[in-house]
């Protein structure tokens, strides 16, 4: 009882005490923004859990199943050299599986350095992992060969019809600033025509397969060039020349070739074939100038796999492509390599069934994988490699014992 | 009063506890703010040791190294666009707010305020395809035929250099600056200006005497954020500047900043390397601090000046004047004796040579508002016609990205796909930043405004500066770095890449919000105590109810800014093509998208999807910056200015 007569005074609230019309309606157009902001806040947080129907309990699944899963994401990141075969990988392997991949082409370097950082289930590179990045792995890897194709030189010369033609030390003269200007006469010997602008030579700001491949070569011909650069992925140390630009990633290098008059450059053949680019034939052993076709590509390939082949869990550091002796061979050629842990669980891999669907993954393109290449200009490896590549998927392994097929 | 003693007490007493509940959060969100920007100054530090053992001040003198360069290009790009920048800016601020007719104002304001929200990603994008050939071919030659080749404009022009990075950044930090100083000028009491009008001044006269004096603290805050987002600027620098790391000997030399090198080389470095580029990281982070430190010394400087009698004023020292009972000291606001005025307004060729000034003003501020509105047209331009027909295409919107096409002949038909996964993952992105980011800034606002002691508020509204300065790609890496150490499986995820937006998103919303709280009248607050209101309620009816729409706007402006942002996602979101599987894994999101579609490969039906994509963008932030308009007027009483 006592309480009673304290209730109505407890129920005044002042903020409703001022009663002149303007606040009244001023607070209910109030109410109308709060509602909306409610209303807003809402939707963005249904959209968010609303998709959220995984959340964390989508991997646990430990025990090995006889049926594949669907509905797993692998995650690959790495070269962007091989980024257009590899999304035609994805989309085929995602319509006939139900799986996805997530492939970041963040650059060669970057694949390998999110593969010793446990970001992602496989990396793709143009460069074969050498000793110290290997060490920085947590386990022992598998070396795949998965596909390949030429590195294309590019260039952008206005007012030159004919098709440019260097040998692999005028290159290394171009990129090292000794040789300066088209009409020099070391090019000349070749080609007839060329201005007198000097040249602005183009490479990759980021860490590339392609840079790899290009100072591989560069490295064989050129004393100078193998003893301040060598071979590397990495963009700096690099000569300096006169006028030189840098850029991330094959197509930004493409559209600056073909926006940078006088301008020579090098990427992959799908990227320089849509960038309309004019590409460089490159004097091989055999003393042609040969264009970077797929056929002298698959001959330079077929050529050097006579070289010793190290197994899936060896070194594959001294393995090169470039320079191939025969007579119609591209000689700046390459493979692009997959790799994995051998013990797939020291790494981002977190479930058995996870392992389960990259093995299929990796199971579809060395077999399915392989006929899309041509469609997107890029060749296979040997046969012999293949078979390797396959025979080293059995030996993958989920915390020390066998993965089994799906 | 016995009868009632009881319960009454109880109800003041909860009121109490929930009243001290809510002051605890509120200091709860400012210490999480703290503790993120000394986690951030730490973790830089800390994950730098490697490289400082292995450098120590070598960082800073060894040539071999390509610090020095870099920390040079920093510097000048942003002096240089500050430059280019500040001129127009004001220009555009005096029109906007001054001068242009009264229909033109609005427009001109929505135009600067989309310009600040266009994403840089789509300025980079647009600065590669167009600005970068454009002066190649024709700028930069001119330039170098106008000076005939020499000193700063001597060397080959390529297009991609310290004057090409300097411009695009000058073009994405006038909308900023125009913006703020404007709103500067609104702020300036009209009392003054109405006065120099009626003394026969011409609008210029009114402008520049009693308008820019009283704005000039605010102006220099605006320039001193446009300063800071030169600094940090990541993608479009990276993309125009040729990434070149040496010392410039022209502006048509090549260059690279502390973001650029960050942005090509931190994906794919690893132990000392990655050490080495944190170590410039935290370079950039003491940059950003000392700017903000610099633009508080400053603004106190200016505020007291304007407070003596004008920043602008050649005689802001002179003192008091001696008494004057006859009124022949008395100053017009052009600071010349009354009685010489009066004279010379009589005078037809004075009256002539002010119109003069006047015009030759109005033509200034024309120019520079059509040499600001020029390059955002261009933008728009080239977005609406490379993008427009994907834009008005539905299966643009549910679709996937499509498989790479080679365009091998002109029969080749190269399917659209569509940004289905982008847009859908950068909703999930913007909705899991805003859960924390919205709480955290907003309470944190208020703890600033409502609750902590004078000296406590400067000192942490000097940290919600120094974050809302850090550049965003230092935040993405600072996330990467966090996750790797602590969770190293979902440092590439949608968890991660929301984290680094909350952290751009919560000093934004704080600031924003402690502003708005301020401008509500003392007298209100205490007229509400005095009703006798707990201090929290007044906080939170009266004074969060009358600075709602401005606190509403941040939140919206701030959620712009999150929905374009690539740099900060690049190396924690990941990239995806598919749709959203787990928080745990890379999500799609439309900056990354634009960005790599625009990078890494030339598939004609790829680079449709990022001009789509980018074009999309802008329809985002233009309806965003509408609405806080929009929200922003519904609010404003009629006829206050």
């Amino acid at each position: 009882m006592s309480g009673a007569p304290a209730e109505p005074a407890d129920e005044i609230d002042p903020t409703k005490a001022p009663s002149s019309a303007t606040p009244v309606v001023r607070r209910k157009r109030g109410r109308g923004i709060w509602v909306v902001v409610g209303v807003v806040v809402i939707v963005l947080i249904l959209v968010g859990v609303g998709f959220g129907t995984s959340w964390y309990g989508l991997e646990k699944k430990t025990t090995a199943s006889t049926t594949c899963a669907s509905g797993v994401t692998i995650q690959g990141a790495g070269a962007s050299f091989l980024n257009a075969v590899m999304s035609v990988w994805t989309s085929g392997y995602s319509t006939a599986t139900g799986n996805t991949i997530d492939y970041t082409a963040s650059g060669a370097g970057a694949g390998i350095t999110a593969l010793a950082e446990k970001q992602v289930d496989f990396a793709a590179t143009d460069e074969p992992l050498n000793a110290s990045d290997v060490s920085a792995m947590p386990g022992p890897i598998l070396t795949l060969p998965v596909t390949g194709g030429p590195v294309a030189i590019v260039y952008n010369i206005p007012g030159f019809s004919g098709v440019l033609n260097l040998t692999v030390p005028e290159l290394a003269g171009i990129y090292l600033g000794t040789i300066s200007n088209w009409n020099s006469t070391v090019l000349a010997a070749n080609n007839h025509g060329l201005p007198s602008d000097p040249i602005v030579s183009v490479h990759r700001s980021d860490q590339a397969g392609t840079t790899y491949v290009l100072t591989n070569l560069l490295s064989i011909y050129n004393a100078t060039w193998e003893k301040t650069v060598g071979t590397t992925v990495l963009p700096t140390p690099w000569p300096t020349t006169p006028h030189q630009l840098a850029e991330k990633g094959n197509s930004a290098l493409g559209k600056t070739v073909a926006a940078t008059s006088y301008s020579i450059g090098y990427l992959d053949l799908p990227d320089a074939i849509n960038d309309k680019l004019a590409t460089a034939g490159v004097l091989n052993t055999a003393g042609h100038y040969v264009q970077p076709t797929l056929a002298a590509t698959n001959g330079a390939i077929a050529n050097l796999s006579g070289q010793p082949i190290p197994p899936a869990t060896g070194s594959w550091a001294n393995v090169s492509w470039v320079n191939s002796p025969g007579s119609f061979d591209y000689p700046l050629a390459t493979l692009s390599y997959f790799v994995v842990l051998v013990d797939t669980s020291l790494g981002y891999t977190s479930s058995l069934q996870h392992a389960q669907i990259l093995v299929q993954w990796l199971n579809y393109v060395l077999t399915t994988g392989q006929g899309d290449s041509a469609s997107v200009d890029y060749v296979n490896p040997p046969a012999n490699i293949v078979t390797q590549d396959l025979n080293a998927l059995g030996t993958m392994e989920y915390q020390g014992s066998a993965i089994a097929a799906c | 009063m016995t009868a009632g003693g009881p319960a009454l007490g109880r109800r003041v007493a909860r009121l109490r506890r929930l009243g001290g509940a809510f002051r605890a959060g509120t200091l709860a969100a400012a210490a999480i703010v703290v503790a993120l920007v000394v986690a951030l100054a730490g973790l830089l530090l800390l994950e730098s040791i490697p490289s400082i053992d292995r450098w120590g001040l070598g960082f800073f003198t060894d040539p071999a190294f390509s610090a020095v360069p870099v920390i040079v290009g920093t510097l000048l790009t942003s002096a240089l666009a500050l430059l280019i920048a500040v001129p127009i800016s004001l220009g555009v601020a005096i029109f906007a707010a001054e001068l242009a007719p009264r229909w033109l104002r609005t427009p001109l304001a929505w135009m600067v305020d989309l310009g600040a929200a266009i994403p840089s990603v789509v300025y980079g994008f647009w600065a590669l395809v167009v600005v970068s050939p454009w002066m190649a071919r024709t700028g930069e030659p001119a330039l170098a035929h106008l000076t005939g080749g020499t000193g700063p404009f001597s060397g080959l022009p390529l297009g991609e250099d310290y004057l090409t990075a300097s411009l695009i950044l000058a073009i994405m930090i006038v909308p900023t600056i125009s913006a703020l100083s404007r709103e500067a000028l609104l702020g300036v009491p009209r009392a003054p200006r109405e006065a120099a009008l009626c003394l026969g001044g011409t609008r210029w006269d009114a402008t520049r005497l009693s308008v820019l004096r009283p704005a000039a603290p605010g102006i220099l805050g605006a320039i001193m954020l446009g300063l800071g987002r030169a600094i940090g600027e990541t993608i479009a620098v990276a993309l125009v500047i040729g990434n070149i790391y040496q010392l410039p000997t022209s502006l048509f030399s090549q260059g690279g900043t502390i973001p650029s090198i960050l942005v090509n080389e931190f994906g794919g470095a690893f132990g000392l390397q990655q050490s080495e580029l944190i170590e410039l990281g935290l370079v950039l982070f003491a940059m950003s601090f000392a700017i903000n430190l610099l633009a508080r010394l400053l603004i106190r400087r200016a505020q007291r000046e304007t407070g003596r009698g004008g920043w602008f004023s050649r005689r802001r020292r002179r003192g008091v004047p001696a008494p004057d009972p006859v009124g022949t000291n008395l100053r017009d606001p052009l600071d010349r004796p009354l009685w010489w005025s009066r004279v010379e307004a009589g005078r037809p060729r004075a009256v002539r040579r002010r119109r003069v000034v006047y015009l030759i003003a109005l033509v200034l501020v024309v120019g520079a508002t059509a040499a600001a509105v020029y390059p955002l047209a261009s933008l728009i331009g080239t977005a609406v016609q490379q993008g427009g027909a994907a834009v008005v295409t539905p299966s643009f919107y549910t679709s996937t990205p499509p498989p790479y096409c080679l365009e091998t002949n002109a029969s080749t038909h190269c399917p659209l796909g569509g940004i289905g996964p982008a847009l859908q993952g950068t909703l999930i992105l913007i909705a899991l930043a805003s859960v924390v980011a919205v709480p955290v800034g907003l309470l944190t606002g208020i703890y600033l405004s409502e609750y902590a002691r004078r000296r406590t508020s400067q000192l942490l509204g000097v940290l919600v500066d120094v974050m809302v300065g850090v550049p965003s790609l230092l935040l993405g890496v600072f996330v990467f770095v966090l996750f790797l150490r602590v969770d190293p499986l979902d440092a590439r995820s949608a968890l991660s890449g929301a984290a680094a937006l909350s952290l751009l998103m919560i000093p934004i919303i704080a600031r924003a919000t402690e502003a708005a709280l301020r401008t509500v009248s003392v007298e209100v607050r205490e007229a509400a105590l005095a009703l006798g209101f707990p201090r929290h309620r007044v906080t939170l009816r009266v004074v969060l109810g009358n600075s709602k729409s401005a606190i509403l706007t941040a939140n919206f402006l701030a959620l712009g800014r999150a929905g374009g942002e690539t740099a900060a996602l690049v190396f924690t979101a990941g990239t995806s093509s598919y749709w959203f599987t787990s928080l745990r894994s890379p999500i799609a999101s439309l900056g990354p998208l634009i960005y790599d579609n625009l990078t890494i490969a030339s598939a004609p039906n790829w680079t449709i999807d990022a001009w789509g994509a980018a074009l999309v963008l802008l329809l985002i932030m233009a309806a965003v910056s509408l609405a806080a308009r929009l929200v922003l007027r519904a609010d404003r009483t009629p006829g206050s200015v």
